[in-house]
């Protein structure tokens, strides 16, 4: 990957309660020589934010635990401010690859595509559980029902997008719906997406950590309810 | 007229005519909030004087009784309700995340280069 190109993309990680991991994956991260790296601490009761300070990367906290969704609209706004050309949203939780980010920027870079999305199933899984698979099959197609967008993969929050496409693609679900709110965006701005294999690599932490299956009927409720409230 | 009725039916018909007075006046919002509750209280003062016509309106619409005709209409009342508190809750929801946002975007900190 070209140093230019390292220069001009912005990490953007959403962070909540992530002390214990997050330390490890700034690190992992910034050997990969991305430097302009942005932790957004969603108001989380351990110490993420002093963790995220200790490493070279810009740390913005929130007062208040709003979601992931909104972490990740904070930290894309500040991106922007910062005039980022290319955007990358990546897990805190160590469960992406950050050697992976080149293949994800590539297709945004080269202009193939306005958004690259990372596909697990087009990528591998190492240790999913299986109810986390069958949630994650649903969403792909509650995602072709309710949004006519055909990916492999929805949930995944290893993404790429170009300056115009971030502009364009404002989150507004707070929480995990966000994701599918992301989908729904590419579709209604005609936004170019091509879908990337990425590994996820599931540990009893991160699992425990992660969403309830439960959860799933939540995420529809609040994409729903949040698409008739404007 | 009975004693419940002088009761509810001159409080209902002055409600309805204070929002029925300003249903012209202020925000588009305003006014449709306004213009219903004049329905509704008129609606309830009507109903309460004739109490014939809850029942009369029901059959017309193919249900038995007018207490049922009132029962369903409480239900959709109420998820109407909910649903208008659901959104305000969001809008809430939504202009708070906006003020964090601010203060966490003009607050940034850049960390130190050695972890």
């Amino acid at each position: 990957m070209a140093p230019d190109l390292r220069r001009s993309a912005w990490i953007v990680i959403a962070a909540y309660n992530e002390q214990p991991r997050l330390g490890d994956t700034l690190a992992r991260l910034l050997a990969t020589g991305y430097a302009n790296v942005v932790v957004v601490d969603d108001g989380s009761r351990d110490d993420t934010a002093a963790v995220a300070l200790r490493h070279p990367v810009w740390v913005l906290r929130h007062l208040l635990n709003l979601g992931q969704g909104a972490a990740l609209q904070t930290g894309i706004a500040f991106a922007l401010k910062q005039r980022a050309d290319y955007i990358v949203t990546f897990d805190a939780d160590g469960q992406h690859d950050p050697t992976e980010i080149d293949r994800v920027l590539v297709p945004v870079a080269s202009g193939e595509a306005d958004v690259a999305l990372g596909s697990r199933f087009l990528g591998a899984t190492v240790n999913m559980p299986f109810a986390r698979k069958l949630v994650l099959k649903g969403g792909i197609v509650f995602t072709r029902v309710v949004s006519n967008v055909r990916v492999t993969d929805t949930h995944n929050g290893f993404r790429a997008f170009t300056r115009a496409a971030a502009e364009k693609v404002k989150i507004s679900q707070n929480r995990m719906a966000h994701a599918s709110e992301i989908l729904d965006r590419i579709r209604e701005h005609g936004l170019r997406y091509v879908e990337v294999p990425v590994t996820i690599r599931y540990s009893a932490d991160t699992t425990a950590k992660g969403q309830s299956s439960w959860n799933a009927v939540r995420i529809v409720f609040d994409f729903l309810l949040g698409r008739a409230i404007r | 007229m009975t004693g419940f009725q002088w009761a509810t039916i001159p409080p209902l018909l002055l409600l309805a005519l204070l929002d029925g007075s300003r249903v012209m006046i202020g925000h588009p919002s305003f006014r449709r909030d306004r213009l219903l509750r004049f329905v509704v209280w008129l609606a309830a003062a009507v109903a309460i004087y004739n109490p014939g016509l809850p029942s009369w309106v029901a059959n017309q619409l193919g249900i038995d009784r007018g207490a049922d005709l009132v029962l369903y209409a409480f239900a959709l009342a109420f998820l109407a309700v909910s649903f208008h508190f659901y959104a305000q809750g969001v809008k809430l929801q939504r202009q708070l995340t906006q003020v964090v946002r601010h203060v966490a975007i003009s607050e940034a900190e850049k960390g130190g280069g050695t972890p």
